[in-house]
């Protein structure tokens, strides 16, 4: 079993002990103090394809391993109301992330500015809001899951954006409609050995959220341009630049490996709505770019969800789904260059996610701000698409694999 | 008990049988007390607004539109956590334990969209910010409605 580090273990209490001093400070009134936190164990039986929660992570529950980190985090929120038209609000969260700097641990720094109830102007860092549950996919005790579903979420590791957005609310005889515009920009580690963000700009977005109190349905589109490529793709670039006599027209494909500079977008639908006790969701996501390393993902989830009393149980399907991607350039030897299309290859696999997840689960409520929840995953993993795994090996020599996966987590708020 | 556990076997039916009956005749004499404490949304007696629709107390109460019709901005008051009456309320309002009106509340919450509504203690304080705030809006018992508030909602 894991360890939690002791510079771990110094940070959560940094944060619990900010936690104390602000909350009994003479701003009290006007200084909301709030927080999040869940421990969550997580056991695998796969030792080629590790449990990890995003793409970000290095880590990850491996074979025999009783694995706490991965899920696990702390998150302190601030809120500080200047008057009824002007506050702020900051969260900090802690969780496997790298670096673990003040800048990866801000999670949300924002002013807000409510000129009526309807308008809201937000200036600052606010959570990503690409997917539905993108803004909460930390907070473990907002959703019945143990973790937000990976195929879904795992791919985009990003968790805020520093910009401006603007929120209109509609309020019609039965729903209420929030339509969002965001602006700004973003990063996050997409590497398995170190770190090395990739920044988009330009970050543009909107969503439509119609809502009732027992239905729901989410309209979300948004698109970043990359700025820069990871180490790995940044050299098998550079390779494929470099092969021109052997590869014509290699200097035209080196450009659509290449992904500075193109547009990644992104698009999703939700819905959720009750049939009698039980409570059904369903999303459908879309990401793609004009890059042969972004691959287009199709990816999803449907959720049953069966409340009774202090007790959910839960039943969810959750699925990622890309075409293979196979180098099929005309090039003048391809014994020659053997390395160098393994190399592509394994640049085009990265991203190309083929895996689907067939989950069950209970919470258990136990107080107001206290749950337990226990969540068996049965994952089938494709040979190939296995980029969401932390692998042992590269993704094009990844064998078809179905992993279990037994999460056990201890939720709370305060 | 041991003497209930020594009597004749006739006597000890006829024992528990009562036992039984009383008890249920006092769980239902209890629930209908309880459920004599009708609960009311109230505002200040001076807030133009006169009635509230069941959709806008939850509008308020579950931070999507936390306003009057009229556009101006409401002040919602939630009770203390163990208070009965919160679970009752919330049990009316939107048919859920408090537990998973906390789940709800924690994904508007922590994504900074809106704030909970402010949380007091007792009576008294709902009492003392409905004088100094004319747009706060809570719930209490029928039977602690006070000159100073005004009735925008009754639960059937």
């Amino acid at each position: 079993m894991k360890k939690f580090m002791t510079k771990k273990t110094f940070k959560c209490f940094l944060l619990f002990t900010c936690y104390l001093l602000l909350s009994s400070t003479a701003f009290a009134d006007e200084l909301k103090v709030s927080g999040f936190g869940t421990i969550v164990a997580t056991i695998s039986d796969s030792q080629q394809y590790a449990f990890r929660n995003d793409m970000s992570q290095n880590d990850g529950a491996k074979k025999d391993e009783i694995e706490l980190q991965t899920l696990s985090n702390l998150g302190l929120q601030l809120n500080y109301s200047f008057n009824e038209k002007w506050d702020a609000v900051g969260q900090f969260v802690y969780r496997e992330q790298e670096p673990s700097d003040l800048d990866s641990l801000t999670q949300l720094a924002f002013i807000r500015y409510k000129p009526t109830p309807n308008w809201h102007f937000r200036v600052g860092r606010t959570a990503l809001d690409i997917f539905q549950f993108s803004e909460v996919r930390d907070v473990n005790i907002a959703y019945p899951w143990v973790k937000v579903p990976t195929e879904v979420y795992g791919l985009i590791p990003n968790r805020n954006a520093d910009g401006v957005d603007v929120s209109y609310i509609s309020l019609f005889e039965n729903f209420t409609m929030t339509s969002k515009l965001f602006y700004g920009k973003t990063k996050s580690d997409f590497s398995s050995g170190s770190y090395e963000p990739i920044r988009f700009e330009n970050l543009v977005g909107a969503s439509i959220l119609v809502e009732s109190f027992d239905w729901r349905l989410g309209f979300r589109l948004s698109q970043g341009k990359a700025q820069n490529n990871t180490i790995p793709s940044l050299l098998v670039v550079d390779a494929i630049k470099s092969a021109e006599m052997l590869w014509p027209g290699a200097s035209e494909f080196a450009n659509d490996v290449d992904i500075t500079g193109k547009v990644v977008q992104y698009a999703s639908v939700y819905a959720s709505t009750f049939a009698g006790p039980l409570e059904i969701s369903a999303e459908m996501a879309y990401v793609n770019s004009d890059s042969i390393a972004i691959s287009d993902i199709s990816n999803g989830f449907f959720n049953i969800s069966y409340p009774f009393d202090a007790h959910t149980f839960y039943f969810k399907y959750s699925f990622a789904d890309t075409d293979e991607y196979y180098f099929s350039e005309p090039v003048l030897s391809r014994e020659l260059l053997a390395p160098l299309i393994f190399a592509v290859e394994e640049v085009g696999s990265t991203f190309s996610h083929n895996q689907n997840s067939l989950s069950f689960g209970w919470r258990w409520d136990f107080s107001e701000t206290l749950a337990f929840k226990l969540q068996y995953e049965r994952t089938k993993v494709d040979a190939r698409g296995g980029g969401l795994r932390l692998r042992e090996g590269y993704v094009t020599e990844g064998d078809s694999q179905a992993v279990n996966t037994v999460f056990a987590a201890m939720s709370f708020s305060f | 008990m041991n003497k209930l556990i020594a009597m004749p076997h006739p006597i000890k039916t006829l024992f528990l049988v009562m036992a039984f009956f009383a008890s249920s005749v006092f769980s239902a004499v209890t629930y209908a007390e309880d459920e004599k404490q009708e609960i009311v949304v109230i505002t200040n007696a001076n807030n133009p607004v006169e009635k509230l629709e069941k959709r806008q107390i939850i509008d308020l109460f579950m931070g999507k539109y936390i306003a009057f019709s009229d556009g101006r901005a409401a002040a919602p008051m939630d009770l203390d956590e163990e208070s009965e009456i919160k679970s009752k309320f919330y049990k009316k309002l939107v048919g859920m334990p408090l537990a998973r009106v906390n789940a709800y509340w924690s994904r508007i919450k922590f994504t900074g969209r809106a704030t909970p509504p402010i949380a007091v203690n007792s009576i008294e304080e709902i009492d003392k910010m409905l004088s100094e705030q004319g747009n706060v809006v809570a719930y209490i018992y029928a039977s602690q409605v006070t000159d100073k508030m005004k009735v925008v909602y009754r639960f059937d």
